[in-house]
């Protein structure tokens, strides 16, 4: 009985930003034993240090790279101190510093991702219809909408994001939907699963088809039959913060009023 | 002025309240059936309201949970079967987030039933 959690989490630190690694450079940076120019010279004329004089030209030139970086962090020091004193100077530092936190963040979500996917490989056990037990937008252990007879194991866990969009009719409906499920197996034959549309999106490109609208319309304003007062009506939208104003600037009223009143054939 | 009066059939004509009616019938589709966000836009020169049909809302959705269980193992069966349900919970009853397209505002369950069968080395599964 395969009883092994597939899964593998391991999170890692790494020291990112949008230039590179930050680790290689500290080791970079780091103070050589710099030895005195005697010891150098001396070590050029004798033919038999030439190993050791290689590792000491090598140690030079990183000495020097440490030196180039510490003049790089003092100016900059100094252009953050000149920027602190002036405000818009320190509103474009906290800009740039958002900037590169957010890409920090992606590229070390992304490093997470893939090493996931790596070690999730890497894991190999089972068959491979074991090894490929994915979640359905549902949730729960299958694939897209489809679920499997298979389920997750004891202590196996499952997380899933998905964009998930469809079309309806009647009204030409697209709905977008960005649903986010968990799925634990419970026991090596039980799973449980969560599922969340965190946001939906619903467009229709036929409204006038819809009943909808006719229902809303009553639900708010009352029953058609009967016509209101201009004055209660606005009222009503007042209520409910219906955004006349700015719908009027569109010139957005004017082109569906012109839709939506067509002529009296009555007279 | 609507085209068909909600009075039915004679009835009068309604101007202002609602956009151009089409429909003489409830038209939804299942899962949203009260979609369909009407925003006042203002009022003719007759002093009539205007309301237009706003065509997309957006909002959080619906949580679903569910479980399922393996009656048959398709790693010692080549016919595999499972059993499961789940319950929706509506994110709001309201008729605003019924409106916007969010919800239905109902609670719904169903219970799942798959049958499987695997081969070719596990390579070839149908469900």
């Amino acid at each position: 009985m395969l009883t092994n959690a597939t899964w593998r989490l391991s999170f890692c630190f790494l020291g990112l930003t949008d230039k590179g690694f930050l680790w290689p450079r500290a080791q970079a940076a780091k103070p050589p034993m710099f030895p005195a120019a005697a010891e150098v010279r001396k070590a050029v004329q004798d033919p038999y240090t030439l190993v050791q004089t290689r590792d000491l030209e090598r140690s030079t030139l990183r000495f020097s790279r440490y030196n180039l970086i510490t003049k790089k962090i003092q100016s900059s020091c100094a252009r953050a101190r000149l920027a602190l004193l002036n405000p818009g100077g320190r509103v474009r530092m906290l800009q740039e510093a958002k900037m590169q936190t957010m890409k920090t963040s992606t590229l070390a979500l992304t490093l997470l991702i893939i090493s996931g996917s790596a070690l999730a490989q890497e894991n190999q056990f089972g068959n491979i219809a074991e090894r490929q037990r994915t979640s359905t937008v549902l949730g729960g252990t299958g694939m897209f909408n489809t679920f499997s007879t298979r389920t997750l194991y004891k202590g196996e866990f499952n997380f899933a994001a998905f964009w998930n969009r469809f079309n309806r009719d009647p009204g030409g409906l697209r709905i977008d939907q960005a649903p986010f499920n968990f799925t634990i197996g419970l026991t090596n034959r039980w799973e449980l699963w969560v599922d969340w549309v965190t946001w939906q999106k619903t467009r229709s490109n036929n409204p006038l088809l819809l009943s909808g609208y006719q229902y809303n319309a009553v639900r708010l304003f009352g029953d058609p039959v009967q016509i209101h007062s201009a004055r209660r009506v606005e009222a009503m939208a007042t209520r409910h913060s219906f955004r006349v104003r700015e719908w009027r600037e569109a010139g957005y009223s004017q082109r569906l009023a012109a839709s939506v009143l067509q002529p009296d054939s009555t007279g | 002025m609507s085209t068909i009066s909600p009075a039915g059939t004679g009835g009068p004509l309604v101007a202002g309240l609602g956009p151009a009616i089409v429909t003489n019938q409830a038209n939804f589709y299942n899962d949203l059936p009260f979609f369909g966000v009407v925003d006042f836009l203002g009022f003719d020169g007759l002093g009539r309201p205007v309301l237009g049909p706003r065509e997309s809302a957006n909002g959080s959705g619906d949580v679903y949970v569910g479980s399922k269980y393996n009656l048959i193992d398709a790693n010692r069966h080549c016919f595999s079967m499972a059993l499961g349900g789940y319950v929706k919970i509506p994110i709001s009853r309201d008729d605003g987030a019924r409106a916007r397209g969010r919800t239905n505002g109902e609670y719904e369950y169903g219970p799942i039933l798959v049958f499987g069968q695997e081969s070719a080395s596990h390579r070839l599964r149908f469900y």
